[in-house]
């Protein structure tokens, strides 16, 4: 029998339609998503383009080529004119060369913007400046376009202020797609550089320590002239789009455009419930398929991605861990019986349960088991976006227990 | 599910109120979505600085209309400095309605 044939219940990202995310198998409907964001948030399409999807409507990504399913928590882009750096929203430093509209941006349309230093006098720069929480977590990221060569280097900087001044200043390799913390920062910072076609999305995250409550967030046409200490100098236009400022955030999420105000996109949602006859209850075996799992606080091993009961006692499926360990898979059968944590972000994992107790397979490997034989109920299957974020490449259930070496065989990368 | 506005007296009011949205962790059925927005900023400098900072707290709901909280709910001009992404149109509508005379709703014949 063929692991499609086995299964009794398949979701793969497909077919869609606002509030719905069609299963593979069944065919008849019986375990097709119900799917809420309430909400417009943005994707990357087939093309590459990043799109405006409407309420409701699940996202199918494209970012890393092929179709997943994006589940994000809420958040929010603080930094209005998200798109358009002559608004008077940026607050113009020292003069520098503003030219608006001058390239294609990740969206498909002529509105990216250019930044230009052209002398060695001052920093000239754009600027916003927004309210924080004391001592907060922020993650901010541009895009910027992709360069063949470039005089000197652009970047950007946030300053914390109001108790004690930290200030972290990122310097920005258009060429080959660097993001480095320069060596004057009084805040170190998880910075990284994403390929999104002609443009780098570059972000970092930084949390302040010293009780600040105003960020001032500010994009240099010139940051650095050797690429790790600041200094002025005049150099090419750096190309530019879609500011974001996270607030409260340890990793970016989507694009989330702006203009006048700041923007909240809710979290997603996909779930199905009285589905007990798709799930096995005492033995069975489960399947994820994840990209890009990224989560940041210490959980309370309360699943957002998983196959769960009503009453909520019952479950087997991912929540987050601390950063170091965003990937983290509990079984909990009255007890916890699989509590197993790793420092990955791309993870294929099945779980087979019955007679024998519980086993989890991550990635090819055979990663934790419970000889403690599980009396469970499962009726509901949860995709949440809650305080996780990820892609999903798939999801299935089988109803009896797969073999060791078809686990194995399944979840190797 | 509507998009609301809410001030409160100060972030202690808000906390209090904050606490009765939430059962075991999770929000009531009529929340759908919470962002603090905290004090919002009345006036700033030539550099962008705050130099006014409001004392009232500022909270944005997408929600259910919840008896209890519509003595917080305010009105400012569409749509204040906050939105959720996709309901300009509503909030708008909506203002407009409650607020029939406000020179932004108003048509110019």
């Amino acid at each position: 029998m063929s692991t499609y044939d086995d299964a009794s219940l398949i979701y793969y990202p497909s077919g869609y339609k606002a509030s719905k995310a069609y299963s593979l198998k069944p065919t008849d409907g019986s375990g097709d998503l119900t799917f809420t964001r309430a909400s417009t948030a943005t994707r990357v399409n087939e093309s590459g383009l990043i799109e405006l999807v409407a309420t409701g409507v699940p996202r199918i990504d494209f970012t890393s080529g092929c179709g997943k399913l994006l589940l994000e928590p809420q958040r929010s882009n603080i930094l209005l004119q998200s798109e358009d750096i002559s608004s008077a929203s940026w607050i113009k430093n020292n003069s520098p060369v503003i030219t608006s509209n001058i390239a294609v941006s990740p969206d498909g349309t002529t509105s990216a913007d250019g930044i230009k230093s052209d002398t060695v006098a001052a920093f000239q720069t754009i600027s916003q400046v927004v309210s924080v929480s004391a001592n907060s977590t922020i993650t901010t990221s541009v895009f910027v376009k992709k360069e063949i060569s470039e005089t000197f280097f652009g970047g950007f900087a946030c300053i914390f202020s109001g108790g004690t001044t930290k200030i972290l200043r990122v310097v920005v390799n258009a060429v080959i797609g660097t993001a480095n913390v320069t060596t004057d920062s009084t805040l170190s910072a998880i910075t990284k550089v994403e390929d999104y076609g002609n443009y780098w999305r570059v972000s970092a995250t930084a949390t302040d320590n010293g009780s600040n409550t105003f960020l001032s967030y500010i994009y240099y046409g010139t940051l650095s002239t050797n690429g790790t200490t600041t200094a002025t100098g005049v150099g090419s236009v750096r190309t530019i789009w879609g500011f974001q400022l996270e607030a409260s955030s340890a990793y970016p999420t989507s694009y989330i455009p702006t203009t006048t105000t700041a923007v909240t996109r809710v979290a997603d949602s996909a779930s199905k419930t009285a589905i007990s006859s798709l799930i096995g209850q005492t033995q069975g075996t489960i399947f994820f398929d994840l990209n890009n799992v990224t989560g940041t606080v210490t959980g309370t091993g309360n699943p957002d991605i998983a196959f769960k009961n009503t009453a909520f006692n019952n479950w087997m499926g991912l929540t987050t861990n601390i950063f170091a360990n965003p990937f983290r898979f509990t079984f909990r059968s009255a007890t916890t019986l699989i509590d197993y944590s790793a420092n990955i972000t791309r993870a294929k994992v099945a779980c087979s349960y019955g007679a024998f107790g519980v086993k989890l397979f991550v990635n090819g490997a055979l990663v934790a088991s419970s000889v403690t034989i599980p009396t469970t109920t499962f009726d509901i299957l949860d995709l949440k976006g809650g305080i996780i974020k990820s892609e999903l490449n798939s999801v299935m259930s089988f109803l009896l227990p797969k073999s060791d070496s078809d686990l194995i065989a399944l979840t190797t990368l | 599910m509507k998009f609301l506005k809410f001030e409160f007296l100060n972030e202690a009011e808000w906390l209090t109120v904050k606490d009765s949205l939430y059962e075991d962790g999770a929000l009531i059925p009529e929340i759908t979505a919470i962002h603090e927005i905290g004090f919002i900023c009345l006036a700033t400098n030539e550099e962008g600085e705050c130099i006014d900072l409001g004392t009232k707290y500022a909270v944005d709901m997408l929600c259910e209309e919840i008896e209890w909280l519509c003595p917080f709910v305010v009105w400012p001009k569409p749509c204040g400095i906050h939105i959720f992404a996709g309901w300009e149109e509503a909030y708008t509508a909506e203002y407009c309605e409650i607020n029939p005379d406000s020179p932004y709703c108003v048509i110019p014949e």
